[in-house]
């Protein structure tokens, strides 16, 4: 759908920045169904996270992925809504027995902030976690720390090469023309 | 209406193709789509959108109502 409003345009062109301008229909209805589902799962986890963190004592980083977990959920209402759907009457046509998700993600939501609040008040998490323990000595920890952000620099190198090769072997295949024949028919 | 089993509708396509003698990656090409994509229309795994139904029909020189109309008597059903 294309409009003339700069917010949309923006907006269509970011969901058009995952390469599918040359798949088909099929293609880009799988590859917007698995977008779906990398913003389910990334959802679930943050929620997790934070109230897993919250319980532990921690303020900020349940914070900040709470953010993380509403910002999918928030786009996703803001991006319907200029194109005329609405979400929320989408969750009432589903009834009562079909908004486990939903209710999952208020009660964790709900949990968290409640551990948050009862860190703040008390100065603890419900599950005190040991901070004064040394597990390890000051080198040890830069070292660790430096191979860290090493290890994970050498990782991004290499998973864009691998994308790179992955799709110039892809790109070779195409060129070199797809088998022509039904793998059930017989050769022609 | 006569009842047409899952199995026989779902091959309508494939036999039009093949008595065109035409191979999935050839409809694939004629049609603008990948030749997974015409795999997942011919075993019913995948129901394609008007202007695709109406370009795989006329390739293979038939209606839409003809290929896929069945698929409209299962979900009423």
């Amino acid at each position: 759908m294309t409009t003339n409003n700069v917010l949309d345009r923006w907006a269509e062109r970011l969901v058009h920045t995952e390469g599918t301008e040359a798949a088909d229909e099929r293609e880009r209805a799988v590859c917007t169904e698995s977008g779906a589902f990398a913003a389910s799962l990334t959802l679930y986890a943050c929620l997790l996270g934070a109230l897993a963190s919250a319980v532990a004592g921690q303020v900020l980083v349940p914070l900040a992925l709470l953010v993380v977990a509403m910002l999918p959920s928030y786009s996703m209402h803001w991006y319907c809504r200029r194109r005329g759907v609405e979400p929320f009457e989408l969750l009432a046509r589903r009834g009562r027995h079909r908004l486990g998700s939903a209710i999952f993600a208020g009660g964790t939501i709900v949990l968290t902030c409640l551990a948050m609040g009862y860190t703040v008040a008390r100065g603890q998490g419900l599950v005190p976690v040991p901070t004064g323990v040394v597990f390890v000595t000051d080198g040890l920890q830069e070292a660790a720390g430096t191979g860290m952000a090493l290890g994970a620099a050498a990782g991004a190198v290499l998973g864009v090469v691998a994308v790179a090769l992955t799709v110039r072997g892809y790109r070779r295949r195409a060129e070199a023309g797809e088998p022509d024949q039904d793998p059930d028919e017989p050769e022609r | 209406m006569a009842d047409v089993s899952t199995a026989d509708s779902d091959r309508r396509i494939r036999d039009l193709r093949k008595s065109r003698r035409l191979t999935q990656a050839e409809l694939a090409r004629h049609v603008s789509v990948s030749r997974q994509t015409i795999v997942a229309v011919e075993q019913g795994d995948y129901s394609p959108s008007v202007l695709l139904a109406l370009r795989i029909a006329r390739e293979l020189d038939t209606t839409v109502e003809h290929l896929f109309g069945h698929q409209l008597d299962r979900t009423e059903a």
